[in-house]
């Protein structure tokens, strides 16, 4: 009943965002017809096209025709390539998601055993390097960090390609994820050379999480390493060993799980610049262009689609809060 | 008959006695973020004194040294069409620091009277502020700042503005929370007991509390603003070309060729990391001084 009535919630929530997107990207100023017809067309060209993307109908008729349209699985003609934005999210998307998904696992991996290493060892080596890194690493723009490595890694050292997301023709298409596709296809050649490419990309993009990481899981280990029971299981000879992992790590983890929940639009956003840095063809690349494009289906098609993981992911964490935390019972 | 006459009580400590007390407390407490502060400073004066204080003229091609490594004559090398890269970086700052400063005082200040309401009123308007705010947080600030700067035209103001609006969600939710508790207060009841209007318990009694949460924000938020004014330059939505800006520099070092020139690349990303990190430390150590309880909260 709560997870039927969760659903429930992020449809509305999808909703509004469908609505707000739909009617802000039409009654702030620009004209994307214009802009996608070029200089040369003429006021009646303007007009026809016009009429044919239904823009000369009032603004709740357009809505609930794109909402039907949404239904079907249709997101909108695209201005800046005659195709439906939903088929080329479709196809943009697995570039990002690898991506993503990639950094995320980087930064858990190496984030989650630092700050516990860093809490364990207070104001060890390990723990002062964590707490420089903590303020260094969100201090610099992730687009910066990616042009450095792109010049040491790539260019200097001749160690990783530079820009793109393969070189020579991508595996097979099963799920669009690289990585996963050659694997499949037992296509190994494809897979070192997609991961290759991905190496600079997800250290760039991995950077700031794995700084929030690391100081989450530190600062709430030291939380939880100062409660009486810590003191008291040390006193009945438990093992430092399980009372830190068994005890303090799980009781410590509920909020790196929510901040982890937290840094999914964050990366998103780090990918808007790290694309276009690595001219990765992802669903990011085509939000920022679709932006600078002023292109309106493709704004509220990407803007949907974001939000749509933002919310799922969300959602996700949230039960897992739950599961790993029985202190937790979400009553609502 | 003797008549005694009181000693005259010592003058009480002048407001910018007090001040410089407090700087030199702050220098003995944190010195590492005293010296962060320093270097903030410095910047701040180096953005000031730009005409000053940079070799070059920003916009002056010189067409004899185009895009060569770091001389001599040029510092910090010159670019594609051989502007000096180094008085490019120093009257970069100008551009990063306004928008940055005006972003703050504009947002963070806008978000936490949001949040003072919201924590001291409660209720539906509470609520339905949160749900709005939730909404604003749920799109990346790049997003979000790049949408709005699009939808409004180029220029300086409608940088500020938007990096403003990005701003808002987090100073409400801080401040909201920070009221929430200092409205159970005895202190706050008490006034409310002898009858202080809403205006007055807000402003006289529960808002000089909030100055050193918002104090910490607020510089936490300049450096913020600062990598996003960078990234909305690198992408093409920021102040528009010529203006020299941090994020310009390294989107015009892109255009320079597959691999761009290290130094077109190195230096105005070193600026951009100084400042941030300056004013981060620098809010680092305000917040020990502050209220040691608000330690990583913000």
């Amino acid at each position: 009943m709560r997870f039927l009535r969760r659903v429930l919630n992020m449809l509305v929530v999808l909703l509004i965002v469908s609505l707000l997107m739909f009617v802000l990207v039409r009654v702030l100023p620009g004209d994307p017809v214009g802009a996608a017809l070029g200089d040369g067309a003429t006021t009646e060209q303007i007009e026809k096209f016009r009429v044919q993307m239904g823009m000369d109908k009032p603004l709740q008729v357009q809505y609930f025709a794109y909402l039907r349209g949404l239904l079907e699985g249709h997101f909108g003609v695209s201005l800046m390539e005659p195709r439906d934005v939903g088929t080329i999210v479709w196809e943009r998307l697995p570039a990002t998601l690898e991506l993503v998904v990639c950094s995320l696992a980087l930064a858990i991996l190496v984030g989650v055993p630092l700050g516990i290493l860093a809490a364990t060892h207070r104001n060890g080596p390990i723990d002062q390097a964590s707490r420089l890194w903590s303020l260094t690493g969100v201090s610099f723009p992730n687009f910066w960090a990616a042009l450095m490595l792109q010049l040491v890694l790539g260019a200097a050292l001749s160690l990783v390609p530079i820009t793109g997301r393969i070189t020579g023709p991508p595996p097979e298409h099963i799920t669009g994820l690289y990585l996963v596709d050659a694997l499949l296809t037992g296509n190994f050649r494809a897979m070192g050379d997609a991961a290759r490419h991905l190496i600079t990309p997800t250290i760039v993009l991995a950077l700031g999480p794995l700084a929030q990481i690391t100081s989450m899981v530190r600062s709430s280990m030291l939380d939880e390493l100062s409660r009486p029971y810590v003191g008291f299981s040390q006193a009945v000879g438990m093992p430092r060993f399980l009372i830190n992992y068994k005890y303090v790590l799980r009781n410590a983890f509920s909020s790196t799980l929510t901040l982890i929940g937290f840094l999914f639009p964050l990366m998103i956003g780090g990918a808007f610049v790290v694309e276009k840095v690595f001219a990765w063809p992802g669903l990011a690349r085509f939000g920022a262009d679709a932006i600078l494009a002023n292109d309106y289906n493709a704004i509220v098609g990407v803007t949907l689609v974001i939000c749509l993981f933002v919310v799922v992911v969300n959602f996700v964490t949230e039960e897992l809060y739950v599961a790993l935390d029985p202190r937790i019972r979400l009553e609502r | 008959m003797t008549v005694t006459i009181a000693r005259p009580l010592p003058p009480p400590p002048s407001r910018l006695r007090n001040a410089l007390r407090g700087v030199g407390y702050f220098f003995r407490r944190a010195p590492l973020s005293a010296f962060w502060g320093v270097v903030a400073a410095l910047i701040v004066a180096m953005a000031v004194a730009a005409p000053v204080v940079a070799p070059y003229p920003p916009l002056k091609s010189d067409f004899r040294s185009m895009q060569k490594p770091p001389s001599e004559k040029h510092w910090f090398g010159t670019d594609q069409i051989g502007r000096d890269t180094l008085s490019r970086v120093i009257y970069g700052s100008q551009t990063s620091l306004t928008v940055a400063f005006g972003a703050v005082l504009f947002g963070t200040t806008l978000g936490a009277l949001w949040g003072l309401a919201c924590g001291y009123f409660g209720g539906r308007f509470d609520m339905l502020s949160q749900r709005l705010i939730e909404f604003l947080q749920s799109f990346p600030d790049l997003i979000l700042a790049m949408a709005i700067a699009m939808a409004l035209g180029g220029g300086i103001t409608t940088v500020i503005v938007a990096i403003a609006i990005t701003r808002i969600p987090f100073g409400g939710r801080v401040i909201r929370s920070v009221v929430l508790s200092l409205k159970e207060m005895q202190y706050v009841e008490a006034a409310r007991g002898i009858g202080a209007s809403h205006a007055r318990m807000m402003f006289r009694h529960i808002l000089p509390q909030c100055v050193a949460p918002f104090l910490i924000l607020a510089t936490t938020h300049l450096g913020v603003a600062i990598v996003i004014e960078a990234s909305l330059g690198f992408l093409g939505v920021g102040i528009p070309p010529p203006t020299p800006t941090w994020g310009n520099m390294l989107s015009d070092a892109l255009n320079a060729g597959l691999v761009p020139p290290w130094w077109l690349v190195l230096f105005p990303g070193l600026a951009i990391t100084l400042t941030v990190l300056a004013f981060n430390l620098l809010g680092d150590g305000i917040r020990d001084m502050l209220d040691p309880r608000l330690r990583g909260s913000v």
